[in-house]
């Protein structure tokens, strides 16, 4: 027997406009599914479900599955990242973290480990007190990402010969699936990343699950995203949206919280 | 080619399949039901419909200022004497513009963005109407800037955006109140909207 109604807790990663105040949304399912809903007149002021579908809202959902696309009936907020949304630099991470976790997800095919990474992320995220931070945890994201859609790059040993790695510096070729010696190069040397030992280390600490970090020197943080982002971009085949918006703050490299809160206090 | 070439149509209805086909919210068959409508309408009636369509195009402009849509430049409110110059009111749509007129209690000036920034659908700073905003604070005696945005992601982003920019101009910034809409249900409010309330209360 087919069952129509149903709860579920989701991430919301996306809510659209549609039509005379209804809205699709688009969100993560604890099973790790992407999922896609109407929320009829959720646009409308007396709506009362509308406040708990915002993007980057994690919620209990109630849906009705009819012949097309689910109904939400009800809607429970139960965890809102208020932080994340009162600061443009955090607010900003975590619509690129989305971006990519609706990326990297699909409808019908349950992925658990995304869900918890998902909010993983926007938790450590959210308790982030420092840009180098803020970036370090969007990276240890994208590369476990990868690792539970089933992209993770080979960070240990060459992808074509599978000798062990321990050198200086490295070569990463996205395409074939993570670092190459320089003996089995020939042929991708065009496509080609070269990446310091530092870099490789981050990355094999993120894989082992460390994500505290002392000091960072700027220009390793700055690779390991070069890296990541083409990296993610690739696997995604298309472009990484927001990123254009991200790069754009992080060159403004303002951090003091500019909340609508403190804005309605102004 | 939106419509299949072998369907036994003319080829003007096509055309207006086609053209209907590409507005927003506008499916094929809709598209092909509106076409037959057309098709079937008195003379006079598909007449004044065209030319209210080619009327919009010729006339409409932005308004240099506020970038409202208007038919002279500057618009109706932008050259008002009545009106108080020393406040603008930012938005999101024109059709923002029209609701607060129709409350009727705001009798400042307004500035039109023509959408939000929405980095997740590649929608920056640039693809708005900021820039103007800026020269007009440049330029214009302004005291106090009203962000009239609505309370999405979209529309904080775009608050937090805009507040950071107008800081070295030294103007005040205010935010629209948030909290409990009139008719609303408390027990039906989220977190983020009970919050915003409970900080914005008001003694009695």
């Amino acid at each position: 027997m087919l069952i129509r109604h149903h709860r579920t807790e989701a991430l919301i990663l996306k809510a659209s406009p549609y039509g005379e105040g209804h809205t699709i949304v688009t969100a993560l399912t604890s099973r790790g599914a992407q999922l896609k809903a109407m929320a009829y007149g959720s646009r409308k002021l007396t709506s009362r479900i509308g406040g708990h579908l915002t993007p980057l809202t994690r919620v209990e959902l109630a849906l009705y599955k009819s012949r097309d696309m689910a109904t939400i009936k009800q809607a429970q907020n139960l965890e809102s990242f208020a932080e994340l949304k009162n600061n443009l630099s955090l607010m900003t991470k975590a619509i690129f973290i989305m971006e990519l976790i609706e990326g990297f997800s699909n409808t019908g095919v349950g992925n658990p480990p995304l869900f918890d990474l998902s909010l993983i992320s926007l938790r450590q995220l959210q308790s982030s007190n420092d840009k180098n931070l803020e970036d370090l945890t969007v990276s240890c994201f994208q590369l476990n990402l990868l690792k539970v859609t089933g992209f993770m790059p080979e960070l240990y040993a060459c992808v074509e010969c599978r000798t062990i790695l321990n050198n200086d510096n490295y070569n990463f070729i996205i395409d074939i699936g993570g670092l190459c010696c320089a003996n089995c190069l020939n042929g991708h040397s065009e496509r080609a990343i070269n990446v310091s030992s530092e870099c490789v280390d981050i990355l094999r600490q993120f894989d082992r699950g460390v994500t505290l970090f002392s000091e960072l020197p700027l220009g390793s943080i700055r690779e390991l995203r070069s890296v990541l982002d083409r990296s993610t971009g690739f696997w995604l085949d298309r472009e990484i949206r927001s990123v254009r918006f991200m790069e754009r703050m992080n060159q403004c490299d303002v951090h003091e919280p500019m909340s609508a809160v403190d804005m309605e206090s102004v | 080619m939106l419509m299949d070439s072998n369907i036994p149509a003319p080829k003007p209805v096509i055309k207006l399949i086609e053209a209907f086909n590409r507005l927003p919210g506008i499916g094929p068959k809709s598209a092909q039901r509106l076409a037959y409508y057309i098709i079937r309408m008195p003379k006079e009636e598909a007449r004044l419909l065209a030319d209210a369509v080619l009327g919009v195009k010729q006339t409409i402009i932005f308004c240099s200022s506020c970038q409202n849509l208007t038919e002279i430049d500057p618009c109706v409110i932008c050259s008002s004497s009545t009106r108080d110059h020393s406040i603008i009111c930012l938005v999101e749509e024109p059709l923002d513009v029209l609701a607060l007129e129709r409350a009727g209690f705001y009798k400042g000036q307004y500035h039109v963005l023509h959408g939000l920034i929405s980095p997740i659908n590649g929608i920056g700073p640039d693809d708005l109407k900021i820039k103007d905003l800026l020269f007009r604070l440049e330029y214009e005696h302004i005291s106090e800037v009203v962000l009239a945005l609505n309370p999405t992601l979209e529309g904080d982003a775009t608050a937090m955006y805009i507040q950071r920019l107008l800081s070295p101009f030294g103007v005040t910034t205010t935010n629209l109140a948030r909290g409990l809409p009139v008719g609303g249900n408390l027990e039906y409010a989220d977190d983020v909207t009970l919050s915003r309330a409970f900080h914005g209360r008001r003694e009695l």
